[in-house]
Order: structure tokens, then sequence, then C-alpha cells
């Protein structure tokens, strides 16, 4: 029972970190007196998870850091519900937001399933972080982006039983945060989102990827960043808030994942080369990725730590192996595995379904989503010549990563099925 | 029929809603998990994954740490294949990675033989297990302390 209450209690403080006055500070919504209460929460949480990255960098006392950002939330909470600045017709939301991340609370409390890598890497990463060591002072993979274990150890040192699984918790609440988060998207009914966000969650759930691998964090992020895209180009509301979440997305996705900087690159050049307008929020844009991944390779340079992605994957040796044959079979695996890998990841399959019904009925909106071909395009570039150059056997590399590497992405092209659903309930 | 007028079609949605949380409990046990999240404690639980004496013995070690109250690592040797076995003491130490350990214990896991039973080969991984005595066994997981 005192573990049941400790678990709520976690769930409600993520819930007050989701009133970080952040919102308050940009003043997005200049003229509007209603927020909705998931934007409020999605902006709110990831400018806290982008505060949490920051002062990281110097390794600060983590309850002290806690304790100020708690109290900071709470009183913003306080103010924000007194002065009613939120629209009070999405509690709705809010409850189901709240009962579905109590479900996947309880299903990572009862998940010690820890693959592989958690059990090498994450989590005694984690653990060393709980313990107040830093970067400098790990020795294995250092080279991997440390946020995701610091994130864990952060929550999992402020909490009352310090239990590592209740660290493991905020990877489940910006799981759930930003389903319900991609899905303001569109201005569809309450009950509408309450089952679309079930339809999501049972499409990418699985209970292992909680075990304190950041692949689902990549995901979450994605899906944050799917919203702003399909503001910036489907609903042509390039507003300043649309950028900034995009940056601090992509900040996120640069510290989770050796891989996150070819999809901060990915996302950022397919926005500058594809949005036709606006070009000081292009400029800005670009020039807000290009100084945090700047910064991102000072903190590395800072600490020591390889620049290579993966120092075991990638070396100079693989240039020898290279000729015609190696080239042709290499091509033919990645290939092979990418189509099945594909086509058996539910969200790709019902983006690609969705796809083609706006190919056949709608055939002139289909242009509307160039950045996406774009993004899918040097996604799969880039993972085409990832598995190329891999120092691994082959395809054991390609079995027990393309899924994962696959599954990151896959939220962004659920614009299109949003898209083609809105049109859908138009008609009708 | 059911999107069409779908803005008036609440009372059928929220069936439908009801229908999937139903689905989300049943399909990912929910309803067992909350039961053994309020009739266990973390400790079970986790010996319920990893074992009290078998895989990667999480029961066993979490015992010796307590009542021998290990304050550093001894070299853990698990005759099962398991990534690694240091992870379950929960602890961040460097002489881990450099294979320093406390060479005061040893434990053995998932060990099948008597340890002592062989005097022709009195080695395991390299190291002379007759320089140790049993300080705890339980079935085949033994902590072997110093002479």
């Amino acid at each position: 029972m005192i573990e049941t209450s400790n678990l709520i209690i976690q769930m409600l403080v993520f819930f007050i970190l989701s009133f970080f006055p952040f919102i308050y500070l940009i003043k997005f919504t200049n003229g509007i007196k209603d927020h909705d209460i998931i934007s409020f929460f999605g902006i709110n949480f990831l400018f806290t998870l982008n505060i949490i990255l920051f002062t990281s960098f110097i390794n600060p006392s983590k309850i002290i850091l806690f304790t100020s950002i708690f109290f900071i939330s709470l009183i913003s909470a306080l103010y924000t519900l007194a002065k009613k600045k939120i629209n009070n017709s999405n509690f709705l939301i809010v409850f189901f937001l709240f009962l579905l991340f109590f479900f996947i609370s309880v299903d990572i409390a009862n998940n010690f399933n820890f693959s592989w890598d958690v059990k090498k890497y994450y989590l005694p990463k984690a653990t060393a972080f709980f313990q107040n060591y830093f970067v400098e002072d790990l020795t294995k993979k250092t080279e991997y982006p440390y946020y995701p274990s610091y994130l864990w150890a952060f929550f999992w040192k402020n909490s009352f039983l310090s239990y590592e699984y209740f660290g493991r918790m905020v990877y489940g609440y910006i799981y759930i945060l930003a389903i319900f988060y991609f899905l303001t998207i569109q201005n569809l009914t309450n009950v509408l989102k309450i089952i679309l966000s079930f339809l999501i969650l049972f499409i990418s759930y699985q209970t292992e990827l909680f075990d304190g691998r950041p692949d689902v964090l990549i995901f979450a992020y994605c899906l944050f960043i799917a919203k702003h895209l399909f503001q910036i180009f489907n609903n042509n509301k390039d507003n300043f808030i649309d950028f900034v979440m995009i940056i601090l997305s992509l900040n996120l996705i640069l510290w989770t994942k050796s891989e996150g900087l070819a999809y901060a690159l990915i996302i950022t050049l397919s926005i500058i080369f594809i949005l036709k307008k606006n070009i000081k929020m292009k400029f800005f844009l670009g020039f807000s990725v290009l100084t945090l991944v700047l910064l991102k390779l000072f903190i590395y340079n800072y600490f020591g730590l390889s620049l290579n992605p993966n120092v075991e994957t990638f070396s100079f040796e693989i240039l020898n192996k290279i000729n015609f044959n190696f080239i042709f079979i290499r091509s033919y695996q990645i290939v092979a595995w990418y189509l099945m890998y594909f086509l058996t990841n539910p969200i790709m399959i019902i983006s690609l379904i969705s796809f083609l019904t706006i190919l056949i009925y709608e055939k002139k909106t289909i242009k509307e989503f160039n950045y996406l071909y774009v993004i899918f395009i040097l996604n799969f570039g880039v993972i085409f010549l990832t598995y190329m150059i891999t120092t691994y056997p082959m395809p054991f590399h390609l079995k027990y990563s393309l899924d994962r590497i696959i599954f990151h992405t896959s939220g962004l092209f659920l614009i299109i099925t949003i898209f083609c659903l809105n049109r859908f309930l138009k008609r009708n | 029929m059911l999107f069409k007028n779908y803005k008036k079609n609440t009372k059928l949605f929220y069936i439908v809603i009801l229908f999937f949380i139903i689905f989300f409990l049943n399909n990912y046990q929910i309803y067992k998990k909350t039961f053994f999240l309020l009739s266990r404690d973390y400790e079970k639980r986790m010996v319920d994954e990893h074992g009290y004496c078998s895989r990667e013995s999480f029961g066993f070690i979490n015992y010796v740490i307590k009542k021998h109250n290990l304050n550093k690592t001894p070299r853990v040797i698990n005759f099962e294949k398991v990534p690694n076995n240091y992870w379950a003491f929960f602890r961040f130490d460097t002489n881990i990675d450099n294979n320093k350990f406390d060479s005061k214990y040893l434990i053995l896991l998932n060990y099948t033989e008597n340890p002592f039973s062989n005097k022709a080969n009195n080695k395991i991984n390299n190291i002379n297990v007759y320089d140790y005595e049993v300080l705890e066994k339980n079935k085949n997981c033994y902590l072997l302390g110093v002479k």
C-alpha cells in the first residue's frame, strides 16, 4: 500500500512539474484567455526537461534542483488554477491522461526485465548519477548521450522510497503526454481525442520499452515535433512557439541517443528547405540547432568523451573491406530488413494506408506533406549509410536494432493519419 | 454510422472508451500487476523476475549484501550467461570496470558443483577456492570468505 501511494505521489509530482511557468514567460497565447491544458502541460514539461538537461552540465545537487523546480511549479499551479487560466472543459482529457499514466506506471513498477544494454550500460550509468557521480567518472559507453540515464537517476533520487523504477516513470509520463499533446493537432472533440490516444497506445505501447532504454523518449519527442510540423506546414500557423518547441524537442533528442544528431539535422534541414516563407524563423531555427549541436560538441570535448557515436560499431577498418560484393550484399540486407521491419511496424503501416488513401481521394493535398517525404528519404539514407559501414556482424546488427530505429521517428508519420481522419470526419 | 454526426454520438464513444480500457487492462495484465504492487514488496517482485538463486540471483546477492554488510563490491562469477551481474548491487564502483574487487569475498552463482569437491583442480576462473570458506550457501549460490 505504501508503494502504491508513493507511486501516485510520484505521478502527481510529474503533473505539478508540468505547471512550470514557461508558458507565462513566452506569453505565446497573447489575446487568448484559455490555454488548452494538454498544450500547457506539454510545453511546460518539455521546458522543465530542458532545464534539467542544461543544469546537468554542472552536475548540481539533484535534490536542491528538484526542490527549486518543484516549488516554482507548485506556485505556478496554484496561480493557474486560482486564476482559471486553463480551460475547464479539458479536465476529462486530464483525467484520462492520469488514468493511462497510472496504468503505465503500474506496468513499469512490475517491469524489471531489463534488456542486455540496460544491464550493461544504462542502469549502471543511472546508478552512478544516483550516487552523484558524473560523466567523467564513467568508463563504459561514455560516447552514448548520458541524459536518459541522468533523467532516470534524477527522479529516482527525488522519490520517497528511492526505488529505481520511480525514475523510469518519467519515461512513461513523457510518452503518454506526447500522445495527448500530439492529438491537440486538430480541433477534435475530447472523446475522440481519448479514443485516438488509446489507438496510438495500442499500436505503439510495449512494456519492455520502459525498461530504461531511451528509444521511447525519441519516439515521444518526435510526437511533440509532429504537432508543430503540422502547425507550420499544414495549418500555416508558423508561430514563434512552434519553432521554439521544435528546437527544445530537438535539443532533447540530441542528448537522448547518438542517432539524435542525425534526426536533429534531418528535421531542421527539411523545414529549412521545404518551408517557403518566414525566412526569419528559418534562420532562427537553423542558428539555434547549430548552436545546440556545437554546445553538445563542446560539452563532449570538455569531458573528454568520444565524438564517435558508437566506438565499437564505427572504425576506419571497414574501409579495407569495401568492394562491389560487400556493397551489394549489404545493400540487399539493409533493404530487405528495412522492408521487413517497416511492414511489421503498425504505425508505419497505418501511415502508409493513410498516405495511399490521400493519394487516391485527395491527390491535390499530397504535396502538403513534402516535408515528411524529405524526412523519410533522408532518414532512410542515414540508416543505409550507417549499416553500410558498421563493423558489427551483419545481419546481427540489423536484426537487433533496425526495428527500434524505425520506431524512433515513426510518430512523425502519424501526421498523415490524423490529417486523413480529419478529412474523413469533415466529410461526414 | 459511428462517425456519422460523430459529435452527437458521444454515448457510443464512451462505450468504445470503456471497451478500450478493459482491453488495455486485460492485454497488459494491469489487474494482476496492480495486485502484485499491492501485495508484494519491491524486493519480492525483483526476486520474481531475476531469481533468488537462479538467473542473476538478485535475491541471494541482496541477502548477502545486507547480512555481511558488503560495502565494497566482491567478484561475482555467474555460471549462467548474463550480460553483467554487478547491476544487481545498485552501486556504482569504478573498480568493477578495472577488475578490482573486494578480495575478502567471492560470490559464485548457479555453480552446480561443490566448489571444494575437485582437489586436483581447485581453481574457478583462476581463483583458488581453497583460500576461501563458505559463509553462505543457498542451493547453487555461494558467498565465500577468505579464511
